[in-house]
């Protein structure tokens, strides 16, 4: 367990599909360090997307899966009635390995949170906008053509334009799901060097499954291997330590996998 | 509560109130139809034929009458729909005439069916002199069910696998042997679904037999082609609604409400298990 | 080698030109042997305000106005209620009621035309009549533009929703996901990101609930009134809609196409009604067919 406290965390979470008896994730004790990136790896259909959608409550819009266990954002129970999940979205962001563009405008699409939440007043928008897109690593592109619409980007350029999107409402968490794994590299090198940005004031949850970039960006690296048909968090611990030497077999044996290039 | 909350919970009330009012329309009136002429039905209702203009007596003779369209309609369309689906999806290249041929089946299925009806009144009636006929109406009711046919037998045409058909060509079976060995039968419940739902729709149509092919009254068992109407529910229903009503007539009226609701339902659920089990695998797919 | 003749391809070829040939057949049809009267009259078919066939004068104004007004209230009065159920069945409602909804609302368009009919010159005329009476607006009976249009409604309610639905539904889960995301509420997602995305597919549902309006004839010709010649004097006036009216498919479900075969110039106006309404539909479907594909194109180019 790291110094720090965990900005997010879970305990004992457990996500079934009870229509059909099956078990996604199976006593999940997951923390993730604030102001770190912490990278989530493991082989796929783990487990790994669920739990990202369960530290957001997005798993909320899946009404067939059945969550029990804690999730807790700044030791506060997610799931209690008293906490509204549009909120803790704002706070706990979230960026997919497809991007999605909204209709409209890139300056509509960055803003678009930001202007249903009426968080920003009309002459504070412009710097929102800049900021954001600058965190991105997406501005000195764009810059010239805000009013473009946003379905006109390449695909690495909607990648950021999400994360741009996320950023906006200044978020204390922002979840990765294999943000580059659909992309080119140099696209992934702009999303790498955002994140190495973020970090410190922004807490970065990565999943992927490029080894390499695990070790080139997170400071604590959790691996979730499925066992007996549901995944569970097998082991977790500093980058280096777990890449180095990892104590798991089920570590061990997927990191030996993974270690072979990666085309 | 903020407003931003308040706007979703509007939204859900709308959309929920949107929706009871939808089932509460369809259950007011199916609870209408069947209040009102539940009272009529009897083995008699069903089984004797009208007397005193529909007062009394039974329906005999419009459900037969009925039955002859529905059946010579199934007649037609199967075959045509049969082979409009294989030919879109072997024999047609597939490309604009495709695309045509195909928006043309869709224009088909908004015809208005009174549109048949004239289409009929003018060529069958009056062009080829058949008069009253149960064939002209049967052709009609055909001719509009089709697409809906057609449609369901190729959605379970473009369902059957890629492997599948490369398989079977690489045992060396012809085109046609494909069809008939492979693609018919695979895609069968398609043909059964879409007759089945179009026939649902044929039974209850009104506006394509009344000049064509239905009398209010004097008709049993047609004997020939030419001049040879029948009884139909709908039609029955129809002219009756126009007068006003005679009470001792209303509740049979309803009663063949009832007949022509029951017909209707049951083969348009008829068609539900295939078509349930064809969304399950499209869902898995 | 000799060529043996491919009956499947012979029989699937000549019924699939069958099937996509009849509504070219039937409008060609309808054209030539409306011909005369549509050269006689010109364009007063369309604008001329008199029919009247014993002085073989054949002007149709009143009753496309009827047919305009009565399909105007149709979808004014579905739209929205269709659009809301779908929303409910595709964005509020637990995935398991879904199926039970849709099946209900289909129920619902599987009732024949002449039952809604008889519910409506035995219900609603009286419900309006009073209504009337209620709101001491002057009406002779509840047989009006505005009884025909409430009775449409209802019966092209379920394909508005249906069809709503399934444009709803043709948006993906990711799009809900990414705006669901950013803490966008439901009503915001579904606002500002699936409605837009849906809408050339909603758009569409209300074109071809337009067309089934248009096209409907059994049920409103029960209880529209059947006036003949009935045109207001200013477009926005709302006397029509308490006043009995004339649609050109209550004309075309009466006594007149029989009667009509007794004069060749007669049947030749009669089809002239039939080819207009075809026209008309068949406009809207293209129109229908076009956006829906302009829909499939946008999802393709979806990454």
């Amino acid at each position: 367990m790291p110094d720090r406290t965990s900005i997010l965390s879970t305990r004992n979470l457990t996500v079934t599909v009870p229509a059909e008896g099956k078990t996604l994730l199976r006593g999940v004790d997951f923390d993730v360090p604030e102001g770190l990136v912490t990278g989530v790896i493991g082989p796929s259909g783990a487990g790994k997307s669920t739990l990202m959608k369960c530290l957001n409550r997005l798993i909320d819009l899946t009404p067939a899966l059945r969550v029990s266990g804690q999730v807790l954002f700044d030791g506060k129970d997610v799931r209690h009635p008293s906490v509204d999940p549009d909120e803790l979205r704002r706070r706990v962001g979230i960026v997919f390995q497809q991007p999605v563009t909204f209709p409209g405008s890139i300056e509509k699409n960055v803003l678009f949170a930001a202007r249903k939440l009426g968080a920003l007043k009309k002459g504070e928008e412009r710097e929102a906008l800049e900021r954001a897109l600058t965190s991105a690593g997406l501005f000195a592109e764009v810059k010239d053509r805000l009013q473009r619409p946003a379905s006109t980007l390449s695909v690495g350029q909607q990648q950021r334009l999400a994360i741009a999107r996320t950023l906006v409402t200044r978020p204390r968490v922002v979840l990765m799901d294999e943000p580059t794994s659909a992309l080119d590299r140099k696209s992934s090198a702009a999303i790498e060097e955002t994140v190495l940005r973020l970090r410190g004031e922004t807490t970065i949850v990565l999943v992927t499954h490029h080894l390499d970039q695990a070790r080139r960006l997170a400071d604590w690296v959790a691996c979730i291997c499925p066992s007996e048909g549901a995944g569970e968090l097998i082991e977790s611990d500093r980058c280096e330590v777990l890449f180095e030497s990892p104590t798991r077999p089920e570590t061990i044996e997927y990191l030996g996998l993974g270690s072979l290039p990666v085309v | 509560m903020t407003r931003r909350r308040a706007l979703d919970r509007l939204f859900t009330a709308a959309a929920t109130l949107s929706a009871l009012t939808a089932i509460g329309v369809l259950l007011g009136v199916l609870g209408l139809v069947v209040a009102r002429g539940f009272g009529a039905i009897s083995w008699r209702f069903l089984t004797e034929q009208i007397r005193s203009v529909g007062a009394e007596g039974g329906i005999f003779y419009q459900a037969v009458g009925t039955a002859i369209l529905v059946a010579t309609a199934a007649a037609v369309a199967l075959p045509i729909a049969a082979g409009t689906g294989i030919g879109l999806v072997v024999y047609v290249p597939a490309g604009r005439l495709r695309r045509t041929l195909e928006a043309l089946l869709h224009a088909l299925n908004g015809v208005p069916s009174i549109v048949f009806g004239l289409v009929g009144l003018a060529f069958f009636f009056q062009a080829l002199g058949l008069k009253k006929s149960w064939l002209s109406g049967g052709l009609l009711l055909g001719l509009m069910i089709v697409p809906t046919v057609a449609v369901a037998f190729l959605e379970k045409l473009r369902a059957i696998p890629a492997a599948t058909v490369e398989a079977a060509v690489g045992l060396g079976l012809s085109r046609s042997r494909l069809v008939t060995s492979v693609l018919l039968p695979q895609a069968s419940s398609g043909l059964v679904t879409g007759t089945l739902l179009g026939l649902s729709r044929a039974a209850g149509e009104t506006a394509p037999i009344m000049f064509t092919a239905a009398i209010f009254a004097g008709a049993t068992v047609p004997h020939g082609i030419v001049d040879s109407p029948v009884l139909a529910l709908p039609y029955h229903i129809f002219v009756l609604a126009q007068d006003s009503f005679d009470p001792r007539v209303a509740e049979k009226v309803w009663g063949t409400a009832i007949v022509l609701l029951g017909i209707v339902l049951a083969l348009s659920l008829g068609a539900l298990p295939l078509r349930l089990k064809i969304h399950e695998e499209a869902r898995r797919a | 080698m000799t060529r043996r003749l491919d009956v499947v391809r012979l029989w699937s070829l000549a019924f699939t030109l069958l099937a996509g040939g009849a509504v070219l057949a039937m409008a060609v049809y309808l054209g030539v042997a409306s011909w005369p009267v549509l050269r006689g009259e010109g364009l007063s078919f369309l604008t001329g305000n008199d029919w009247a066939f014993r002085k073989e004068r054949f002007g149709a104004a009143a009753m496309l106005y009827g047919t305009a007004v009565v399909s105007g209230i149709a979808l004014l009065l579905a739209a929205p209620v269709g659009i809301g159920t779908a929303l409910f069945a595709s964005e509020v409602c637990p995935p398991r009621l879904r199926l039970a909804v849709k099946l209900l609302v289909e129920l619902l368009a599987g009732i024949p035309s002449v039952v809604y009919g008889l519910l409506g010159v035995v219900f609603l005329r009286t419900v309006m009549s009073d209504l009337f009476e209620r709101l001491r607006w002057d009406a002779p009976s509840g047989d009006t533009l505005l009884t025909a249009g409430v009775l449409l409604a209802v019966m092209v309610l379920p394909t508005v929703a249906t069809l709503s639905d399934d444009a709803l539904q043709s948006v993906p889960s990711s799009v809900r996901d990414a705006a669901r995301g950013l803490g966008l509420t439901r009503a915001e997602a579904v606002h500002g990101v699936v409605l837009p995305a849906a809408a050339p597919g909603l758009l569409s549902a209300l074109l071809l609930a337009l067309g089934r309006a248009l096209g409907e004839t059994i049920a409103v010709f029960l209880v529209v009134g059947r006036a003949e010649n009935r045109l207001p004097d200013s477009l926005f006036s709302l006397a029509p809609l308490v006043d009995a009216g004339q649609t050109l498919t209550s004309k075309l479900g009466g006594a007149e196409p029989t009667i009509a075969l007794g004069d060749p110039l007669h049947t030749a106006a009669i089809l002239g009604l039939g080819l207009l309404l075809l026209a008309v539909v068949l406009a809207l479907s293209l129109g229908a067919g076009a956006l829906r594909a302009r829909l499939a194109l946008a999802q393709a180019h979806r990454p």
